[in-house]
Formats: structure tokens, C-alpha cells, sequence
């Protein structure tokens, strides 16, 4: 992982910009600090952040016309904008009078000249004198104030200016006009500020409008001679500053800040209330009591959206930038990494919610993922988070797999490609819909994983593994169009082998005449999974549930992951609960689902929910253990392989298998929630049978299997041919190989 | 199943006896005491360790 391709992931967020209406502001005012001061009444805090930014406060907050409060995100409500002309000339007027602040710095020697005294001149000026330069304003005029001369409000602003400039030493020349820049070759940088109609010694075809630079070595020019109005002219003074110091540092003028980009988005809170707009009592100006809660009325508008939406993100809230480079710093196997991102990164269902969320669609799942990836690549992943779901798919690529025109075939123009739950967990849904697809449109099948599993653990091996093996199947079989019963495979297949063609079953499906569909509840909401979106799945689906006479509801919020995506599970069982059972309850109605993964979980956490293929094809009333599922999965296999090639399939046999094995419901759920199958089981009892194992004087027995990452134990008493599992646990750490008397 | 159970190990037909054990995970080690055969060596691990404390350590090396 490089900062490069870190940064480019989170570049665009959001979170530190400025607020819109700092957006438009020509002094880039933190208007959200500055009203968070406010609404506190720290007003001598608020002015000196307001002088800060606009050198002569008073001038500006007389000048201003606020185009902040085009970008108020109250307007959005229907309410008046913050009232920030009355806002900034309260703070001025109440917080002001302070001595401005006093830069203890060493003395410079390099001279300044600066040609005019207007605003531009002036807020250059004085910025450079606060940086400890000899400064020579030289103005022809017998006083200061250029344009601002002509203004009724003149003596204030006056007395603003003097009183800003009062803590620094400034050589004014007053009536002294310079014609000749030559005669200022004393001085190290020349700031050349003559106003509108002013003289520009000839400078302003090479004047560049960023580094205010002219063609002339070491002088600038800005102000009204270049048309610069008079706010922005002097909002340039503290930029130009750092400008023409870089040019007597380096030669130079370079350095300058990068301005923010403020945000156009709507930034709006969730639950914004309206707030009446606060008019001061004497018709005037406001008292601190209207001024604070005028201020009080802005929303701080900053954009949290991921944390607030996405529950991953929500119970790690940390700013995506920083995370960013907490994820760079952990990925690789630095001695130095402190591994805080390690348990997040895998609780990421890698569900596009956080970028769908995003207003400016930052994916942090994809960050997540490249973390995986670049863990895997390293040999630091923690490995355990990952077991149960590659063994998986190794089943379901290996013993599992089966790709088959139909029969009397060799090729076929659609492939029913049902995904590796799917056949295990609604297998008679599974074939019956095969059944169909082989009648009515002369689909082949493909039992087969698209990769998910190995795309999660960042296992790239074993996914472009698969994806070979789907690849060959699929040129075997005349390349066919995958008809998708999982929105995931959709999603990883796009991804992984993009060459193939796909079509969700339920568009399909949607789309056939004579095709009844059950109504199994009165009304039901449809629970949309994370990965179907924007494609014809999800409209395939509606079409199909409207045929039932279901009524049917929408979910407020669509697409949200139900906790199984990514395997958070294993990485983080509690958060696994909590995403899952926030997700059963979005509705008090019963759900229709189309991803086999999300019915299991609903229904594990007791939410009445059915599979749209059970409105279609049956119900299949239980979720099935994961031997079971096993076994569903080699059942259909079995009947595809006679129905299309007409020969019986063979399971593999193993040694364990003869092991007759009676489970009780309280082991059985607890093997479940651990992700024990009966398969392990039976393999652990199995590596018994030469004697090791521990015994007791009830006669049961406890015997243990190191199986790839995991350590399963099992306890277990025997009568006759029939094993009784007592208890069945498992752990990750591995032990033994020096033991110490 | 429950600690105090009387586990012998099967093999030998020996009692089991606490010995120091060295435990791995996420490229770190340390040692445990845990019942073993005093013959074979052979280790036992109890449901209460496995997901009592063993669990807990392997979330902190997780998380290290």
C-alpha cells in the first residue's frame, strides 16, 4: 500500500472542509467557528477570529454583503439564512477594542515598499509588518484609505485601520508618488497597489493572478489597478504576505496555502428543526442575548454522513482522512504498526453504503479491502476471521462444483448460476427454478462460487483461482449469459471476470407469462441486499411480489447490508448482532428477501421472512444446519448431474463418515453460532480412535483436532454405533510443541 | 462439561497434572499452565478456557 493510493481514496472527502457558506466568502471566514463562539458569547474570541481573517474588521463588516448567506443550509428548511450582516457587525461592535495581537518575532532587514495606500496597500502592509519587515507605504495622496476615502462611513474605518495598524511600525510617505521603480532598488520586494486607474508601471500583461507576480523581478501588484475589488483586495493582504516573504527567502514566489474547497453539498442534519430567524428589539443591532442566539440557529454544519449511516463506521467514528492513514500504517507488517485498524477493517460488511451515503461518494469499503489484500499479501491477516468461509468455498469449488449444458447438449444459451448458499439453504427452490430455466429458456447450470469468500479475506490467489475455473466453465458451455439468484455474485463477478455476461433469475423470471406466485404474507416489506442496486434484480423482484397480491412495503432506508457481508461475523460477533437485529426491525412487517444469506439471518434473529424463490416455488419452512447445507448442496448436484448428463453423482466418502452422530438442539446451536459442522465433529472423533483423548469415569470422552487455523474439541460419549455429542468448542491459538515440566 | 471434571488422559491412563504450556497466535507466544498428561504430554483444554480466557487473549492479539 502507497500514501499515494491511500490518499487518492479519501481525497475527496469532506469532513474538515469549511461549511458552504464559507464557500462564499472573499475572506474565507470559519463561519462556523465564528458562530460557535458567538452562540457562547465568547465575543472578544469571535472578533479576534473575524479580524484574523478580514485585517480590518470593521471595513468588512460594513462592506460585506454577505454572500455567506446564499449557502446557509437553514435556507434548505424554509428558514431565513443566519443573519450574518447583523452577526458580524454585533461581533465587532460588542467584541472589539482589543489591542490587536502583538507577533514576537525577530526583527527582518529585507525592506518592503508598497505603492499605495488603499486597502490593498494596507492589508499587505500591515500583514508584512506583522512579520517584522521594515515596510515604506509610499501613497500620493496626503492620507491613507484610497477608494475607502469615499465612503460615508470613512471615519470609522479609519479609525478601524489606525487602530490595527497601531502596534506596528510602518514608514508612511504620504505625498510622495513613485513613478519610476528604479528609484526603489533599496528595497527587497515591491508591492505595487496604485487603485483603480492607478499607475501599473507598465506591469500588468505579465501579472499573474495566483502569485500576484508581474514580469518585473521581485515585484507584485494587486488591488483595484489589477480590478480587484476592495474586500477580496484586501482578504489578499495576509496570502501576499507569504508570497513576498517566499521571494526574499527563495528567489521565489511560491508556498501559498492551498485553499480549502468548502462544499456545495447539502449538509443538512437529519433531524433539522426549524428556528425562527431573530430580529434585534431596537430595530437596529443586536444586544449579546440576540446575537448569541441568532448564532445559536446555525446547524455547524459538517459532513458526518458515513459515520451516522454506516454502523461499521458509527462505532469506530473516526474522520476518513485519518483513518486513511491509520489503515496505511497498519497494513503492512511494519514492526511499528499498532494493528487499532485490524478488527474494523474486517467489521466492514464492504457494502457500498458508506459511498452511496458520501456526497461526494467516498468508498471506505474499498479501503478496507485493499487493507485486506495488502494484510493477506503480507501473511498478517488474522486468519481465523477467514477459515470457516474459504473452506466453503474450496466445497463448494471442488466437491461441489458442476457445470452442465443441458442434456443432450454441449452448450447452452443461458447457465442458471444459483451461488454457493443458494442450493444449500433452498434446495428444492433451487432446482425447481433450475427446472424452469431449462424449459423455458434451455439454461445449462453452473454450481460454482464466484469468489466472494476469497475477495473478502483478500485472498487474491484463491479468487483468480476461481475465477479461472469459472472462465474455463464458462467457454465450455459456449459462453453463455449467468442468470443470478445472489445480487453478490452480480456484484463480485462484474469484478472478477467482467467478460461475463449476466441477468438477474428474477428479472428473467418477471418477464415469463404463466408463472404463479404465492402469496405467503398479507403485507411484507421487501429487504433489499447490500449489493443489489441500480440493476434489474431489484425491479425484478417488485414485479414478481405484485403478481402475489402481497401488499408491499418500501423500506426507508434500501440496501443496507443485514450483517452477513464481509464476514464482519467472525470478526466481530457482537457487532454482528447488533447490525442484524437493527435491520430486522426496520419494519414491524415480515420481509421478503432475494439473497439466501439475508433470510438466514432474519431468521435467526426471529424475523418472519421468506425468499422470494419460496413465493415462487414453495416454502422451505427452516434454516438448514451447515452439514445440511452441505448436503442439500451434493443433493443437487447429484440431480442435476443425472438430469443433464444422465449419471449418477458420488459423493466423496471419508473414513468419518460412518460416524453416526446425535446432536441435542443446546449443542447444535452452540456448534452453529461457532461455526462447527457435523463434518468436524466427526473428524474429531475420528483422530480419536487410536486412544487419543481424554477420558472420565462417566465415560465420556473429549478429543481434540487441529484442523488448518482452528482447534476443535469435542466431547462425547459412545453407545453402540451412535455417537452422543456432549459439547463441541473451538479456539484459534495454537498450543503445544515445547512444553515445559 | 465442567472444570472439575476428573479427565484422565486415555492413552495412558494417567491423572492429569498442571503444566506449563506454550500458547501461539498472531506470531506471539507465551506460556500457560494447563492440565496434561505427566506421560504423554498430551494437552487438554477446557471449554471454560477456550472461550473464557483463551478467547479473550485472541481478541487482544487481534487487535494487536
Amino acid at each position: 500500500m502507497e500514501l499515494a493510493e491511500i490518499s487518492a481514496f479519501v481525497e475527496n472527502c469532506i469532513y474538515d472542509a469549511p461549511a458552504p457558506c464559507s464557500g462564499g466568502c472573499p475572506f474565507g471566514v470559519d463561519i462556523r467557528s465564528l458562530l460557535r463562539k458567538a452562540a457562547r458569547g465568547r465575543l472578544s474570541a469571535a472578533y479576534r477570529e473575524l479580524r484574523t481573517a478580514t485585517v480590518f474588521p470593521a471595513v468588512a463588516a460594513a462592506l460585506c454583503d454577505a454572500p455567506c448567506m446564499k449557502s446557509c443550509q437553514r435556507s434548505l428548511l424554509g428558514d431565513e439564512p443566519l443573519d450574518m450582516e447583523r452577526i458580524e457587525e454585533a461581533i465587532v461592535r460588542l467584541g472589539g477594542g482589543q489591542e490587536p495581537d502583538i507577533f514576537r518575532i525577530p526583527e527582518k532587514t529585507e525592506r518592503v515598499a508598497v505603492i499605495g495606500a488603499g486597502p490593498a496597500g494596507l492589508s499587505a502592509a500591515l500583514s508584512m509588518a506583522q512579520k517584522k519587515y521594515p515596510v515604506t507605504v509610499f501613497e500620493k495622496e496626503s492620507g491613507l484609505g484610497g477608494r475607502l476615502r469615499e465612503h460615508p462611513k470613512f471615519d470609522v474605518f479609519r479609525e478601524d485601520i489606525l487602530f490595527q495598524l497601531s502596534k506596528e511600525k510602518i514608514d508612511f510617505r504620504f505625498g510622495c508618488e513613485v513613478t519610476d521603480l528604479d528609484a526603489l532598488e533599496d528595497y527587497a520586494v515591491i508591492y505595487v497597489a496604485t487603485g483603480s486607474g492607478g499607475n501599473d508601471f507598465r506591469l500588468r500583461a505579465g501579472w499573474d493572478e495566483e502569485l500576484y507576480t508581474t514580469a518585473r523581478e521581485r515585484t507584485f501588484m494587486g488591488g483595484g489597478v489589477c480590478g480587484i475589488p476592495t474586500l477580496q483586495a484586501i482578504a489578499a493582504g495576509p496570502e501576499l504576505s507569504r508570497l513576498m516573504e517566499s521571494m526574499i527567502q527563495t528567489g521565489r514566489a511560491s508556498g501559498g496555502a492551498a485553499k480549502p474547497r468548502c462544499t456545495a453539498h447539502n449538509l443538512l442534519p437529519k433531524n433539522a428543526q426549524k428556528a425562527e430567524h431573530v430580529m434585534p428589539a431596537d430595530g437596529e443591532g443586536y444586544t449579546k442575548a440576540e446575537l448569541k442566539r441568532e448564532a445559536a440557529r446555525c446547524f455547524q454544519c459538517s459532513c458526518d454522513k458515513c459515520m451516522g449511516e454506516c454502523a461499521v463506521l458509527g462505532n469506530y467514528p473516526k474522520p476518513p482522512k485519518q483513518m486513511a492513514m491509520e489503515i496505511l500504517a497498519d497494513s503492512g507488517p511494519h514492526f511499528l504498526a499498532s494493528r487499532t485498524m485490524t478488527r474494523q477493517v474486517y467489521s466492514c460488511n464492504l457494502c457500498p453504503e458508506c459511498t452511496d451515503t458520501c456526497p461526494e461518494r467516498v468508498n471506505m469499503g474499498e479501503l478496507f479491502q485493499l487493507s485486506r489484500t495488502a494484510r493477506a499479501d503480507a501473511g498478517i491477516e488474522p486468519e481465523a476471521f477467514h477459515d470457516f468461509w474459504l473452506r466453503e468455498l474450496d466445497f463448494v469449488s471442488r466437491e461441489g462444483f458442476f457445470a452442465s449444458a443441458p442434456e443432450g447438449k454441449a452448450t447452452c444459451e443461458y447457465v442458471f448460476f444459483p451461488g454457493c448458499r443458494l442450493t444449500g439453504s433452498l434446495p428444492e427452490q433451487t432446482l425447481a427454478a433450475q427446472k424452469l430455466l431449462t424449459e423455458r429458456f434451455g439454461a445449462g447450470t453452473l454450481l460454482a462460487c464466484c469468489g466472494a469468500s476469497a475477495w473478502w479475506a483478500g485472498e487474491k490467489a484463491l479468487w483468480e483461482e476461481n475465477s479461472a475455473r469459472l472462465r474455463a466453465a464458462w467457454e465450455q458451455l459456449g459462453r453463455p449469459r449467468l442468470v443470478l439468484a445472489c445480487a453478490s455474485c452480480g456484484e463480485m463477478l462484474t469484478r472478477l471476470v467482467p467478460e461475463l455476461e449476466t441477468v438477474p433469475l428474477y428479472e428473467l423470471l418477471a418477464g415469463e407469462e404463466n408463472l404463479p406466485v404465492s402469496s405467503l404474507f398479507r403485507s411484507a416489506a421487501i429487504f433489499d441486499p447490500c449489493s443489489a442496486r441500480g440493476d434489474g434484480m431489484r425491479a425484478g423482484v417488485r414485479a414478481l411480489l405484485r403478481r402475489s397480491g402481497t401488499e408491499l412495503e418500501e423500506l426507508q432506508e434500501q440496501g443496507r447490508c443485514c450483517g452477513w457481508g464481509g464476514h464482519m461475523r467472525t470478526a466481530n460477533p457482537e457487532l454482528y448482532d447488533k447490525i442484524a437485529e437493527e435491520r430486522a426491525q426496520e419494519s414491524e412487517k415480515p420481509y421478503y428477501v432475494y439473497c439466501a444469506n439475508c433470510r438466514e439471518v432474519f431468521l435467526e434473529k426471529g424475523k418472519d421472512c421468506r425468499h422470494v424463490l419460496e413465493a415462487l416455488f414453495g416454502e422451505c419452512g427452516q434454516v438448514f444446519d451447515i452439514s445440511a447445507k452441505h448436503q442439500n448442496h451434493l443433493r443437487v448436484k447429484g440431480v442435476l448431474t443425472m438430469d443433464m448428463q444422465g449419471r449418477k453423482f458420488v459423493p466423496e466418502r471419508h473414513d468419518w463418515d460412518e460416524i453416526e452422530l446425535e446432536i441435542g438442539d443446546t449443542v447444535r446451536r452452540e456448534m452453529e453460532c461457532q461455526l462447527i459442522s457435523d463434518e468436524d465433529v466427526k473428524k474429531c472423533i475420528h483422530a480419536s480412535f487410536g486412544g487419543e483423548r481424554f477420558a472420565d469415569l462417566q465415560g465420556h470422552f473429549l478429543s481434540c483436532l487441529h484442523e488448518r487455523v482452528m482447534s476443535y474439541w469435542v466431547e462425547y460419549s459412545q453407545d453402540g454405533e451412535t455417537y452422543t455429542v456432549h459439547s463441541a468448542y473451538c479456539h484459534r491459538m495454537k498450543f503445544g510443541g515445547e512444553v515445559e515440566r | 462439561m465442567n472444570e472439575e471434571k476428573s479427565w484422565r488422559c486415555a492413552k495412558c491412563g494417567t491423572e492429569l497434572v498442571p503444566t506449563n504450556v506454550i500458547f501461539r497466535y498472531m506470531g506471539r507466544s507465551f506460556s500457560h499452565e494447563v492440565p496434561a498428561c505427566p506421560d504423554c504430554g498430551r494437552v487438554l483444554i477446557t471449554k471454560e478456557l477456550a472461550q473464557g480466557k483463551m478467547a479473550e487473549v485472541e481478541a487482544l492479539m487481534e487487535d494487536k
